[in-house]
């Protein structure tokens, strides 16, 4: 089964009855059980309801019935996202015991596209983090190198799919968490517009920010799960009523495509030939390439770090241990019983995002933080509309490096940092695709970072095609 | 920081409360940032004011605030009042 690399050699192969779903997924678990110590990237592996799903969809092509957009996919969900009947930690202990009682919207469309859902995967303490060392259920290893973090807060997602434990898995992104993890274990990885993919059934951190989509090992993948996932849906009213779908982007000629580029950025990053390498790809191809200023990557990192903490504390009251999760057995009245609850339930993390939280949003220094980081997001979005007239593309490095060890001992503000180059995508709401750059067995994997104007997925999903096909060209 | 842990219910360990305080420190002065944003370009004056909506720890005194929406007391149970009771369009199925 391993010469089985996409969804399409799955779903070819489940058509010509050369395999069943049922041994597909069984390939998979093998694998996860056989891994699962070693790597920590599950906190609950989803066998019995997984087996449900690979048997039904046996049943389906045995009668010939036409399968699902996903049929043969084995997927692994962030622990974020509630899927029926199983518990949803989020990486915390303070819901250490929730049993989520719907799917969310992303659930449904994924089992009624016919996929199969493997479990759920391990993460930052509600998706705060970079590193995926803040889970309550410990930290997960770079299948890479298992000295090295796998990034975050989607690690165990990131980790399952560069593991080979499922096809493809599901992270969210609120400043970087699918994109950091995918550059930090050489996959593929993508955030939509905010809007793009529903947001009912996910475990809400920051809501303004907060967007559920796919890491794979390839783009066709990638943004066939995408399809899927993207839609208006009734149960969140964020929701953007536009339509992308696969291979939209074939329709593109890249030969129009104009990407800018700010070499400065290449440089930080200490690999900047390597950068630079791809840009000589995409001149080659055709594309425009232009080299721009853009001053404001320090900024919507500070408007990130007053305007995620807010809304977090903000959604994080509802988290009191009082009608589900930790429930303190040491208390002296009501009072005290909320304050046990959520201070045995939180981890440090947590604990000092929702500290800053309050702190933006108290009367005494909202206008100075809070009210000050709103106005400039809407600056920081009409640059970037003049911007996105001008090109079509933004390409930028993912990380400022590769994978860190997880012995390497990180202030909170250093760890703050990282995110500079993913978390003006989040800030202002647009789409960013994450992809590695050509690297050797024994390295670690860097990321590219291409964004693009509001709703334009099938601009990223084009230069994503050009991409892919460009290195598999030079690698034969 | 007490203030702060106090207004979000949140029980802190003085050793929690020092690291915290120096980390907040750190990470407020690096927000200083924000500066960057021309001011020119933005229009304070459209944004709402919290001017009279001071921070304050709420005194808590559940069972006074409680019972006041409390019409009786039944054995161990609390029976709270009818919210949709004289509106027959909210009526439940089993009352049909």
């Amino acid at each position: 089964m391993n010469n089985l690399s996409n969804l399409q050699e799955i779903q070819n192969a489940l058509l010509a009855k050369e395999i069943t779903a049922e041994d597909l997924l069984y390939a998979y678990l093998d694998k996860v059980k056989a891994e699962q110590a070693a790597l920590n990237n599950f906190i609950t592996i989803l066998e019995d309801d997984a087996l449900a799903q690979a048997q039904a969809l046996d049943v389906k092509i045995a009668a010939g019935e036409k399968m699902g957009a996903l049929a043969g996919a084995v997927i692994a969900v962030k622990d974020n996202i509630l899927v029926k009947n199983n518990l949803c930690t989020a990486g915390s202990k303070i819901l250490e015991t929730y049993v989520a009682t719907y799917n969310a919207t992303v659930i449904e469309k994924l089992l009624a596209a016919d996929a199969i859902i493997i479990g759920k995967t391990n993460m930052d303490e509600l998706a705060c983090g970079s590193s995926n060392q803040t889970s309550y259920f410990g930290e997960v290893k770079n299948p890479l190198n298992t000295d090295c973090v796998p990034g975050g807060s989607s690690g165990g997602s990131a980790a399952a799919v560069a593991a080979a434990h499922c096809l493809v898995a599901l992270g969210s992104d609120t400043g970087g968490s699918i994109r950091q993890p995918a550059s930090f274990c050489g996959l593929w990885g993508l955030k939509g517009t905010y809007g793009s993919v529903s947001r009912y059934g996910v475990v809400a951190m920051a809501s303004s920010f907060d967007q559920v989509g796919p890491l794979a090992t390839n783009p066709d993948d990638l943004f066939k799960v995408f399809s899927v996932l993207q839609g208006q849906d009734t149960n969140d009213s964020t929701t953007l009523d536009y339509k992308y779908n696969f291979s939209d982007g074939s329709k593109i000629d890249v030969k129009k495509l104009t990407v800018g580029i700010i070499s400065e950025y290449f440089e930080k990053t200490g690999q900047a030939a390597l950068y630079q390498n791809l840009v000589k790809i995409l001149q080659a191809a055709g594309v425009t390439i232009k080299e721009i200023t853009l001053p404001e990557a320090d900024l919507a990192l500070a408007i990130y770090y007053i305007l995620q903490p807010a809304e977090l504390s903000t959604n994080l009251a509802r988290l009191d241990g009082i009608r589900y999760g930790y429930h303190s057995p040491d208390f002296e009245d009501l009072n005290d019983l909320y304050k046990q609850n959520r201070g045995q339930g939180f981890g440090a993390e947590i604990k000092r995002r929702l500290i800053l939280g309050t702190y933006v949003l108290s009367a005494e220094y909202y206008d100075a933080y809070y009210k000050k980081a709103q106005q400039a997001r809407e600056y920081l979005r009409s640059e970037y509309r003049k911007l996105f007239t001008d090109i079509d593309l933004l390409y930028i490095p993912t990380t400022l490096g590769p994978a860190f060890r997880l012995d390497e001992k990180m202030d909170p503000l250093k760890m703050y940092l990282e995110d500079i180059f993913t978390v003006s995508a989040n800030v202002l709401g647009v789409p960013a695709l994450s992809l590695p750059l050509p690297y050797t067995a024994g390295e670690l994997p860097l990321g590219a970072q291409f964004m693009s104007a509001w709703q334009r997925e099938d601009q990223l999903e084009a230069i994503a095609n050009l991409i892919y096909s460009s290195f598999n060209n030079h690698k034969k | 920081m007490e203030r702060l842990a106090a207004m979000i219910k949140l029980d802190l360990s003085e050793a929690e409360i020092t690291e915290y305080t120096g980390q907040l420190g750190r990470i407020l002065d690096y927000l200083k940032t924000l500066e960057q944003a021309p001011a020119k370009v933005i229009n304070y004056a459209e944004w709402p004011s919290t001017l009279g909506q001071p921070d304050e720890v709420a005194a808590f005194e559940p069972t006074a605030s409680l019972s006041k929406q409390f019409v009786k007391e039944q054995l161990r149970y609390l029976e709270v009042p009818a919210v949709f009771k004289a509106n027959k369009e909210f009526k439940t199925k089993s009352e049909d």
